[in-house]
């Protein structure tokens, strides 16, 4: 049975390697977990170099001015308006003394974003995000062309059983989900060594930053986080034999319930129980524990809470694994196979 | 071995309102070129299939290789290749690597057996192209090809000479009657009746989603015959004959007698009519063929004449 099993995955492998989809979604995946690792990397070069400068206008200066906190509290005023009041130099000096000290906070973070270790947590969440919505259009696309091509067909009639055809889909399915985060991974580790070497060196301090044990665990939820959309999209697929509707409908229900959840949620106090249901809302509760601070893992005083969070997202996405999941074996398992539809 | 290979039972298929196909009660022995003929819509592809698993009756039951269908018959369905409607396989996949992947999830043969299916549909050549751009004609080719593989002993053709150049319908149709041979059994579904006729040894003929006749092709041909005559006196003839209950009808045609009865009850004509003092002059049987035969049954346009092949 196993054998079996893994004898179909491998050929559906040998099918799906040849074909530009599922090479052009990686490309896409890569490109924006890239765009954020050297998105973070030029920020951080920008902040550094600026020295941070404060805007200064009102009514009682003439014109408004730009000057630098290095400036000010270094006491070189002569950058500085003439008609600046002892006050106002009083109040700049502070402000420019409090951000000198978050500054250096937000460099050594900015910096931990794009350098290994931290980078690759980071990156995991960017590409599990879009890795959702990259491998819901695979799953649609993978079992709906079967039905428009006809090739559904071609496959049974040589004994290939219904459950099993399905299964080494979706098997194969959530192991290139994991595989691409891997390259992922991979890709942004290289890249992260360079973008580290070509930065300077933050201000020395202790930074709170995601390590080793964090892209592990990321990597593990952020592989979890993307089942869902693949049971969704062969769910939609399978009861409508349609690849176009199963990449509709999974792309219009990310988007839909992002929307109206932020719409009701303001307006109706009762939605928040309906949201803790959904799905989209529970792979970012799932996500978010360790992201935001890593409150379920850094140990902080949320801790608790933060867990029950996580582990009422991962029950509720597991049931929603098993519905959609029973419905579309059921529906393949029951449905009369139709000949080539050309959709 | 059992008696037939495939044998349905009141096989009923309805898509809402419509009758797909209506208490089907066929059997197909094993060996020889078996022809599911009949108009499209006829519900030949829709028994096709149900008997391969795709379709699910409404109702009634078929056994595969002498063993009842339901559940899962999957290790029959290893025994059978087929090709339903058009040949439908991966356009961004050669014809090759088409045939590696069929065999491949079927888990037997090498790939040398690929490359002597391929030499043997004559797409030697061209399996390194892509199968979206196969002309119709390679791409029924490919799938005989594909049907070919693991040596099955149940073949099913669905129109398997549909876009082929005269040339090519001769090729397949040679290789239907070879693949007929040695105990393997194919299953022709055609719209035909030249082609039924050329090929087959036995038909079941099929409209509006019932079965119409069913049987050896020259037995058909022979109950639907007719005896031309001569006689002495044709009108004495044609009162005598006419009183026979076997003689479904008599006419003048061209000077002759055509008695509408089998040519093998030749000599009970012969002595009637001795009996009444008329004797034959002249006397030829006068077979029908399978598309006068297929008129007659259905009592309606044959489904598509030879001319009317592509």
């Amino acid at each position: 049975m196993i054998g079996q099993l893994f004898n179909l995955v491998r050929w559906e492998w040998f099918k799906l390697q040849r074909r530009w989809m599922p090479w052009i979604l990686l490309a896409i995946m890569l490109l924006f977990s890239q765009l954020f690792i050297w998105g973070t990397f030029f920020s951080y070069k920008s902040q550094v170099q600026s020295s941070g400068e404060v805007f200064i206008g009102g009514r009682d200066i003439e014109g408004s001015f730009r000057v630098s906190c290095n400036d000010v509290l270094a006491g070189n005023t002569s950058s500085l308006p003439s008609n600046i009041s002892p006050d106002m130099l009083q109040e700049l000096k502070r402000q420019c003394a409090s951000m000198a000290q978050g500054r250096d906070s937000q460099l050594r973070e900015m910096y931990s974003g794009f350098t290994i270790p931290g980078s690759i947590p980071n990156v995991l969440g960017v590409a599990q995000s879009m890795g959702m919505i990259l491998i819901a259009i695979l799953t649609a696309s993978t079992l709906g062309t079967e039905f428009g091509w006809g090739t559904m067909r071609a496959v049974l009639v040589r004994g290939t059983g219904r459950w099993q055809y399905l299964t080494a889909k979706l098997v194969l399915l959530a192991l290139l989900a994991g595989a691409a985060l891997l390259v992922v991974s991979v890709v942004t580790l290289a890249t992260s060594a360079l973008a580290g070497a070509l930065a300077p060196q933050p201000p020395p301090g202790e930074v709170d930053s995601l390590g080793w044990n964090d892209a592990a665990i990321n990597f593990g939820k952020a592989w979890f986080a993307m089942l869902p959309f693949v049971a969704l999209a062969a769910c939609v697929t399978m009861l409508t034999a349609s690849s176009a509707v199963g990449m509709a409908v999974a792309l219009a229900y990310y988007f839909a319930e992002q929307i109206v959840v932020g719409i009701f949620i303001n307006l109706f106090d009762w939605y928040q129980n309906v949201a803790d249901y959904l799905m989209v809302e529970n792979i970012n509760t799932w996500m978010q524990g360790n992201q935001q601070g890593r409150v379920s893992f850094g140990g902080d005083g949320n801790l608790a809470e933060a867990t029950t969070g996580e582990l009422h997202a991962f029950l509720v996405l597991s049931a929603y694994l098993l519905v959609l999941g029973v419905i579309a074996f059921r529906r393949f398992q029951k449905r009369d196979i139709a000949g080539a539809s050309g959709t | 071995m059992p008696d037939y290979v495939i044998e349905t039972s009141n096989l009923t298929k309805r898509y809402g309102p419509v009758l797909a196909v209506d208490n089907l009660s066929l059997q197909v022995s094993q060996g020889g070129v078996f022809g599911l003929l009949g108009p499209n819509g006829s519900g030949k592809t829709t028994t096709m299939g149900m008997v391969l698993g795709l379709v699910r009756p409404t109702s009634g039951t078929f056994r595969l290789f002498g063993q009842e269908a339901d559940g899962d018959f999957r290790d029959n369905l290893h025994r059978i290749g087929a090709v339903v409607e058009t040949p439908a396989l991966y356009p961004y996949l050669s014809g090759r690597a088409n045939l590696r992947y069929f065999q491949g999830i079927s888990g037997k043969g090498s790939p040398q057996e690929v490359e002597q299916i391929l030499h043997t549909v004559g797409l030697a050549d061209r399996a390194s192209s892509k199968f979206s751009t196969y002309s119709m004609g390679m791409k029924q080719r490919l799938g005989i090809a594909y049907a070919l593989m693991g040596s099955p002993e149940l073949l099913f053709l669905d129109e398997p000479t549909n876009g082929l150049d005269p040339a090519g319908v001769a090729e397949v149709r040679e290789l239907i009657r070879t693949l007929g041979t040695g105990g393997r059994t194919v299953l022709l579904s055609s719209h035909l009746l030249h082609e039924v006729e050329q090929v087959c040894d036995s038909v079941a003929i099929l409209a509006k989603g019932r079965l119409i006749a069913q049987g050896k092709v020259q037995e058909l041909l022979h109950q639907g015959g007719a005896i031309r005559l001569k006689t002495t006196d044709d009108a004495k003839a044609t009162s005598v004959l006419s009183g026979l209950p076997w003689i479904s009808g008599i006419r003048g045609e061209n000077g002759y007698l055509v008695a509408s009865a089998a040519p093998e009850r030749s000599w009970e004509v012969t002595q009637a009519l001795a009996q009444q003092d008329v004797y034959i002059s002249e006397m030829s049987p006068d077979q029908i063929s399978l598309e006068e035969y297929f008129l007659e049954v259905t009592g309606e346009d044959a489904p598509s004449s030879p001319g009317g092949e592509q």
